[in-house]
């Protein structure tokens, strides 16, 4: 009895003392804080993201996006691994590409090759300012110019157009290996070439498909050449995974309102977690390449365990084990996280970011991979965000703030 | 004898004045020590907040004079951004001086906070030194 009336007062008490919330012009602080911080770093209305939408290729881009055709092997189509119940992801560690059956865990269990990377989402992608593209920014148009594997052949001027033409000559992602593809693997354009005449061709002749694309393009059926494909998706893209309004741009741009956690969550983004650093601009990503320390699952880029990154693109030495700032749209929708698909909840991602050692026991990696590990933190070292003081409830607000991101 | 002593109404006003008195003077002193017991935690960890904040802002000032940049001012933005966490101390202190604490109690409860933080006896000596 007394010990009960003990906890009665002890909580009265507690509540009076502790868990007053901030006064309320303290609150009108905080949003102005996060009102200003968000605008500062890049934060635009979600309408001045968006492209000129072509609404007729667009229509024939799904058709396009959804056909296995696109695949040399006819076993696998874009859609394959961009779903929506995955937040345009494949809900994977490692994508499943050219021969893969189902979806997400049962995926998994399918017999097609393991592609080395993540799969990433499409939103934003082709949106005004949207110019590098996958992981190691190998289609990358920051400097005005496309630069990519097509050097100064590049297919478009347009970088969504130029990403949208590799998938399709990528072995294990759309041409499964077998004795028939095995002389495609080599590294030429006359190569690349014949692949998408192969591809055209068998597209001419499916009237559902090459009727419509005629008629988008103003062309007959016979003169549809793969850029016009290309462009036809590029343009279902723009569409479909246009970004959408969040409660975080209400939030900034209405007047809406923030839970506690929400404003708390925010304001450790922009403030003392540091994430505004590179999680920037109207996507939440600067476009530019980082080092994180993430542990690699698979067998990596670079074979053994390795993926060098952007270095694979650049062959520059500085860009070791550096990655494209993802953009944060959706982003608790889209687990596993990282380039390797290695972490599969966003509250350890928070922390690999901050404190790459908290979740990883070095005792039970081999000797490469504690190596490996050693050169990845040397360089996260030199990054402006890195070892950051992040408790349990810091990072719970973060993913309160983060799915004020999603739509 | 003592039912007696009771009966007598003066010596009844006596300890009926004593024991007001005593609970007069008890009572902000075990007030004080409750709302201390409660909030010492939650002003602790204030008060290492505020001060890991003021660092980070201090650190992040020098990094941009000794080299100007525009990732070092973003840097000492997300670092001033960071100093509502003082702004939170402060609104706790406040709170707990409206409950009745007084300065001493604060001081006392920020001493401990220190220790709670505090690894080894340099930081001790770093408080208590006297410095020119």
């Amino acid at each position: 009895m007394k010990s009960a009336a003990r906890g009665i007062t002890a909580t009265c008490l507690s509540m009076l003392v502790l868990s007053i919330a901030p006064f309320t012009m303290a609150e009108t602080m905080r949003e102005a804080v996060l009102r200003k911080a968000a605008i500062k770093n890049g934060l635009r209305p979600v309408e001045n993201t968006w492209p000129q939408i072509a609404s007729e290729k667009a229509a024939v881009g799904r058709l396009l996006f959804e056909s296995k055709l696109l695949s040399l092997t006819r076993n696998v189509s874009c859609r394959s691994c961009h779903l929506d119940e995955f937040g345009s992801a494949d809900g994977m560690p490692l994508a499943r590409g050219a021969g893969g059956i189902g979806k997400g865990k049962e995926r998994l269990k399918s017999q097609a090759s393991i592609l080395p990377r993540n799969t990433l989402p499409l939103w934003g992608r082709g949106g005004i300012g949207f110019n590098v593209f996958f992981w190691d920014g190998k289609v990358d148009a920051r400097a005005g110019v496309v630069l990519s594997q097509f050097g100064n052949k590049a297919p478009s001027k347009d970088p969504l157009v130029v990403a949208i033409h590799l998938p399709p000559v990528v072995f294990r992602e759309m041409i499964e290996e077998n004795e028939k593809t095995e002389w495609l693997r080599q590294e030429s354009l006359s190569v690349t070439n014949h692949i998408y005449l192969q591809i055209t061709q068998r597209i001419r002749k499916v009237p559902k498909l090459s009727a419509p694309l005629a008629k988008a393009f103003g062309i007959k059926v016979e003169e549809i050449r793969f850029i016009h494909i290309a462009k036809a998706i590029s343009a279902f893209i723009r569409s479909e995974f246009r970004l959408r309004e969040t409660r975080f741009h209400r939030f900034v741009f209405k007047k809406g309102s923030l839970t506690k956690q929400e404003l708390a969550g925010g304001l450790l983004f922009y403030g003392r977690g540091r994430c505004v650093h590179c999680h920037n601009g109207p996507y939440f990503s600067d476009f530019k390449f980082h080092v994180i320390p993430f542990t690699q699952l698979g067998f990596g880029f670079n074979g053994f365990g390795i993926d060098y990154g952007r270095y694979n693109f650049t062959q520059d030495p500085n860009d070791l084990y550096a990655f494209r700032t993802p953009p944060l749209y959706n982003v608790t929708k889209t687990a596993p996280y990282t380039h390797s698909g290695a972490i599969a909840s966003l509250a350890d991602t928070i922390r690999a970011h901050v404190d790459p050692l908290a979740k990883v026991d070095t005792s039970k990696l081999t000797a490469h991979d504690r190596i490996e590990l050693y050169r990845k933190i040397a360089r996260w070292m030199q990054e402006l965000g890195n070892a950051v003081e992040l408790s349990e409830e810091d990072i719970e607000n973060l993913i309160s703030f983060l799915k004020t991101l999603d739509f | 004898m003592r039912l007696a002593l009771w009966q007598n109404n003066k010596i009844k006003c006596a300890i009926v004045l004593m024991l007001g008195v005593v609970i007069g003077q008890l009572t902000p002193l075990l007030w004080t020590w409750a709302v201390m017991l409660i909030a010492e935690p939650a002003y602790q960890e204030a008060t290492y907040r505020c001060d890991r904040a003021m660092r980070e802002h201090l650190l992040a000032k020098q990094k941009l004079n000794a080299t100007p940049s525009l990732d070092n001012v973003r840097s000492l933005e997300a670092s001033e951004i960071a100093l509502i966490d003082c702004q939170d101390y402060d609104l706790l202190r406040k709170r707990l001086k409206l409950l009745g604490l007084n300065d001493a109690a604060l001081s006392y409860m920020a001493l401990r906070a220190i220790e709670a933080k505090a690894k080894d006896l340099q930081e001790v000596v770093e408080i208590h030194e006297i410095r020119r």
